[in-house]
């Protein structure tokens, strides 16, 4: 840390530029707010300008600072907030990107991450754990020795230690009939750990994404470098494709991606945080009844899966750029499209008229006769009208039943079916559900199944053909999922 | 009445039909890789060809020129042939230019911009005219007819503001403005330059 580093630390870092905005305390209760205490990763750009707005509103801060420029000291608090975003999207302070639809999005670049972690760490807390910490140190460290030898000999004394302390305490515990517990001091501070480590993993997730995003980039850049060979490109891709799962950050997150897919850790770790969570009102210990951690698994699911997803679209991208054929259709359109510019610009006095044309083919014509409707004799619809005699107009109650009890469904049966299979499952599918249950009522039956999953969100439709056998007939129907809503 | 002939891959052909069918149409994108031996028959006995371009992520049908030589009557022309102007032409190039500019920065699969981003570089192939405001609005004019054919897609309208209505760049623009293309755009232009050389 040379005063020359700090000097560039200082012009450089996103982190530090944050922290000295005269507007950082608004900023960040702001984030803090709208991102963190709703557990919120990312946010519709229209949405956090109204949030915005508001918030400007309610603390009635006042534009001191110079981030947003003084004419706009006129402008109503919408337009305020739209600035603030817009600039602190462009300072890296957020990022700022459309999603599929084209919507822009917003989340909490790294470095933003960063900061909002560190001044956390600077709120007195209740009070400071150091036993808990320690034994973590303790325990890794003796992780780290015991699973790193590799000699069997020594591993097998160490484990005839274990054994041998793991007896004494049975011992010790049918001796005496009691069990050392911790006492809510050591809970409390444990679960303050718990916690605290669950936040950092999840902000963690970012960065794992922007180092991925950074290594595709790279490649990107090498790859429109004009006489880079192609041998060497493809070597270089290829590595790179190994390094996003190979280096230490990939392979750690893909396993850990992987423990979390796995159904069995799944089921465990939900009981060992709903265990936490009776432990904790059984002893009342107060957790300002905070859920995080019921939610976690979610939360991870949610972080983790962006970062996939992330993934998968760059390799996506990287081999349509790299296919040999692009490349050089590529590099050869560049230099038609600058040869064109150059014309283009040569010609701005004298511009082609209307006898310049380029013709394109594009969709098919299709123009069928009986579809063209004018515009003016469109009709609204009649009223429906029954034909004399056909039927009359007495409508008993047992006419209506004929033709709506095909569709008496019971809804709740149904419901109650789903959440039976629920209870010892993680999920069920429809088809399970009707090779269990059979239907009856037939489609209908089917219709209503499909209409309680798409009114939850905890319940899944795929695109996946997934045959349902009815009676003899197969029915080819989407995979429908009902899921647990409590994981 | 249902016809129980009706193709297994039906609704991929009139898809097709429509217009270009993308890898975001998951349904109908699965269903075209899976039938593209049969749709291509299909299509090759009425003089249509399937084309296919994975790595970019569409489809479309496409109608090749009638071969004078070969003596057979010539087929019809189905597919449509648009007219560009030389407004509408730079403005494919930019937007050409847009799009593999965009491959290369790696944000993202598909591009979309504003009015105003697209206009600010397609003004630069226009002389500063006094009359700014009228270039830019006629400038409306080959955005428009792109959308027409599919080029550019509005996915965002803001009422208050004109400039920040958004569009993709859709992908199919590879295709129609090919290599082959910009060849026949930079030999025109290059005929309207210097007609004397020639």
């Amino acid at each position: 840390m040379t005063y020359d580093q700090l000097c560039n630390l200082y012009a450089q870092s996103v982190t530090l530029k944050i922290l000295r905005a005269r507007s950082a305390p608004m900023m960040l209760s702001f984030f803090h707010q709208t991102f963190k205490e709703k557990n919120h990763t990312t946010v519709p750009n229209v949405e956090l300008v109204t949030r915005l707005s508001d918030y400007l509103v309610i603390t009635g801060y006042r534009a001191t600072d110079d981030e947003i420029d003084a004419t706009g000291l006129l402008d109503n608090e919408d337009e305020r907030a739209r600035k603030y975003i817009e600039q602190w999207s462009n300072k890296g302070f957020l990022r700022k990107y459309p999603d599929d639809d084209g919507n822009d999005i917003h989340e909490l670049s790294s470095d933003m991450e960063k900061v909002m972690h560190w001044v956390s760490t600077l709120q007195k807390r209740e009070f400071v754990g150091t036993e808990s910490r320690f034994k973590d140190i303790f325990s890794k460290l003796k992780e780290l020795v015991d699973q790193s030898n590799k000699d069997p000999k020594q591993r097998i004394q160490e484990l005839e230690r274990k054994k041998f302390e793991i007896e004494q305490e049975i011992k010790s515990i049918t001796l005496s009939g009691k069990v050392q517990v911790f006492d809510d001091t050591q809970i409390k501070e444990r679960c303050y750990d718990v916690n605290r480590m669950s936040r950092e993993l999840l902000s963690d997730f970012k960065e794992v994404e922007q180092n991925f995003e950074q290594i595709t980039q790279e490649i990107y850049r090498k790859q429109s470098e004009r006489d880079i060979a192609k041998g060497t490109l493809l070597a270089y891709t290829l590595d790179s494709f190994e390094a996003l799962r190979q280096k230490d950050q990939g392979k750690s997150f893909y396993s850990f991606w992987q423990f979390l897919m796995d159904e069995n850790k799944q089921e465990e770790m939900r009981t060992l945080i709903e265990q936490l969570y009776a432990l904790l009102e059984d002893r009342n210990i107060e957790y300002k009844n905070d859920r995080f951690l019921k939610k976690l698994k979610q939360f991870l699911h949610a972080s983790g899966k962006k970062v996939i997803d992330a993934n998968k679209k760059l390799s996506d991208k990287l081999s349509r750029v790299l296919s040999e054929k692009n490349l050089t259709d590529h590099r050869k359109a560049m230099e038609l499209i600058n040869d064109i510019r150059q014309l283009a610009f040569q010609t701005l006095d004298n511009i082609p008229g209307e006898e310049f044309y380029i013709e394109i083919e594009s969709d098919p014509e299709i123009d069928m006769l009986d579809r063209w409707e004018m515009a003016e004799d469109k009709k609204t619809h009649p009223d429906v009208e029954f034909p004399d005699g056909l039927g009359g107009n007495d409508f008993s109650a047992s006419d209506l039943d004929a033709l709506f009890n095909h569709f008496n469904i019971d809804r709740t049966l149904l419901e109650d079916r789903i959440n039976t299979q629920l209870q010892n499952k993680k999920q069920v599918s429809l088809k399970e559900l009707v090779d269990i249950y059979g239907a009856e009522k037939g489609l209908t039956e089917l219709i209503t199944y499909f209409s309680i999953a798409s009114q939850s969100s905890s319940h899944i439709i795929l695109e996946t053909p997934d045959p349902v056998s009815l009676g003899e007939r197969i029915i080819n129907m989407p995979m429908v999922l009902f899921t647990n809503s409590q994981n | 009445m249902a016809n129980n002939n009706i193709s297994p891959f039906a609704h991929v052909f009139l898809k097709l039909m429509q217009g270009p069918v993308y890898e975001e149409d998951k349904a109908y994108w699965k269903d075209l890789l899976g039938w593209q031996t049969e749709l291509s028959k299909y299509l090759n006995q009425v003089g249509l060809q399937l084309i296919i371009n994975e790595s970019d992520g569409f489809a479309r049908i496409q109608q090749p020129e009638a071969d004078d030589s070969s003596g057979d009557k010539p087929l019809p022309r189905l597919m449509r042939k648009t007219r560009l102007t030389y407004e509408a032409t730079l403005l494919c190039i930019v937007l050409r230019e847009a799009l593999d500019e965009f491959d290369i920065q790696g944000n993202g699969t598909r591009l979309f911009m504003t009015q105003k981003e697209i206009k600010e570089r397609l003004t630069l192939f226009f002389k500063e005219r006094n009359n700014k405001s009228k270039l830019l609005k006629d400038l409306n004019k080959p955005i428009n007819s792109l959308l027409n054919i599919g080029i550019l897609k509005a996915t965002r309208e803001d009422a208050a503001n004109k400039e920040l209505h958004q569009y993709e760049v859709k992908r199919v623009i590879k295709a129609l403005v090919n290599n082959e293309k910009l060849e026949e755009i930079k030999s025109k232009l290059k005929l309207h330059v210097n007609p004397v050389q020639q």
